[in-house]
């Protein structure tokens, strides 16, 4: 698994309450069960996210004991994603009419002819996979995010917000700043501060 | 947590650069709450700014001392990416730091050479926050220059007196 090996991209968050870790293990992880990753193999549905074990990345099973590592816990995301490549939706949409099995009147059944293949490609087509890491380290009520992804730390935190009700705070520059002077007075000269000049002095 | 204010991003460019400029002067050894560190910029500097060109990408070799680096800071430019080689108590630590966003990329860290899962993950915990507590207490000694109008005229007169030397 990523976080144990190879290098990381992390994206930080703070938790401000962290109470819904102080339950029963076993509830959170009933929480995270509530959320596990289902699979759309099969079906018309062009993304799924979940939860997984995070260290059987294909088994939607998740236990206590790959969740609760000493004072963190480890949570794997899996989002599956299906794509229909245009030109082979416009081949086939072309080959039916071509056939003349169907004869479109209009705009509206072009379109909705284009939908159906859309659909009846899509439950055909085989689902991308990809795995999402983090770690909340607990004693700092800080979640380590492993992805540089806008899109993807996005779906990360919806999951986790349906999952355990909170929303982690992004740790942002200005959020950083925070954390490092603890004292809004001095992150207000800065946030108040003009640019320096270094050049041409 | 914060304010609804936000700290403008060229505060972090400054700490870029001042992060650099002090690495090179100090010949990369920093005293961090009574800890000796290392910290190096090492192979990649991006330098963003106003201009005809407003990006530069070094890579390869030691950017923080070419002529390139120099002529793009005087021409403007500040630091928005680098690469960081970084040593704590015999630990290293190589990253890609940020400005725009604060975060780090490309960590690579000590091997844990450890088999138990829970010791490995919390070694690798460890050596994270310890990335971001060195980072806080670079950002906490910039900040107190920063945030003193005399002593920061100081820092920018050697960062330009550091910009006119000659590069090696």
């Amino acid at each position: 698994m990523g976080f144990l090996k190879g290098s990381l991209g992390i994206k930080r968050y703070f938790i401000e309450k962290p109470d819904v870790f102080s339950e029963s293990r076993d509830k959170v992880v009933e929480r995270l069960l509530d959320f596990q990753f289902r699979s759309i193999e099969g079906s018309a549905v062009e993304e799924a996210a979940g939860w997984v074990s995070p260290f059987r990345s294909f088994d939607p099973k998740i236990t206590v004991e790959d969740t609760f590592l000493d004072s963190n816990i480890f949570l794997a995301m899996r989002i599956d994603r299906k794509t229909v490549p245009r030109l082979l939706l416009s081949n086939k949409v072309n080959q039916l009419l071509d056939s003349g099995s169907v004869l479109p009147k209009g705009k509206a059944e072009l379109k909705q002819l284009k939908e159906d293949m859309y659909r009846e490609l899509l439950i055909k087509a085989l689902p991308e996979p990809r795995i999402i890491e983090g770690v909340i380290d607990l004693p700092h009520a800080t979640l380590y995010l492993n992805t540089a992804s806008h899109r993807v730390s996005g779906l990360f935190l919806s999951l986790f917000e349906k999952t355990f009700d909170i929303l982690p705070i992004h740790i942002d520059p200005t959020g950083f700043a925070f954390l490092t002077l603890k004292d809004e007075a001095k992150l207000q000269v800065l946030a108040d501060s003009e640019e320096s000049c270094f050049h041409d002095i | 947590m914060i304010s609804d204010f936000s700290v403008p991003e060229f505060i972090f460019r400054e700490f870029l650069l001042w992060l650099l400029v002090q690495s090179e002067k100090r010949d990369g050894s920093f005293e961090l709450a009574g800890e000796y560190v290392s910290f190096r910029v090492e192979d990649q500097l991006k330098l963003e700014g106003e201009g005809d060109v407003r990006q530069t990408d070094l890579k390869k070799g030691v950017p923080s001392i070419s002529g390139e680096a120099k002529s793009a800071l005087q021409d403007g430019k500040l630091p928005t990416k680098m690469r960081v080689r970084l040593v704590v108590g015999g630990d290293e630590y190589l990253f890609v730091l940020d400005s725009k966003l604060m975060e780090i990329r490309g960590v690579k860290m000590p091997v844990v050479p450890l088999t138990e899962r829970e010791l490995r993950m919390e070694q690798r915990i460890f050596h994270l926050s310890q990335i971001y507590r060195m980072l806080e207490l670079l950002f906490r000694e910039f900040a107190n220059f920063r945030l003193d109008a005399e002593s920061w005229a100081e820092q920018v007169k050697e960062i330009n007196r550091w910009l006119q030397e000659k590069p090696f």
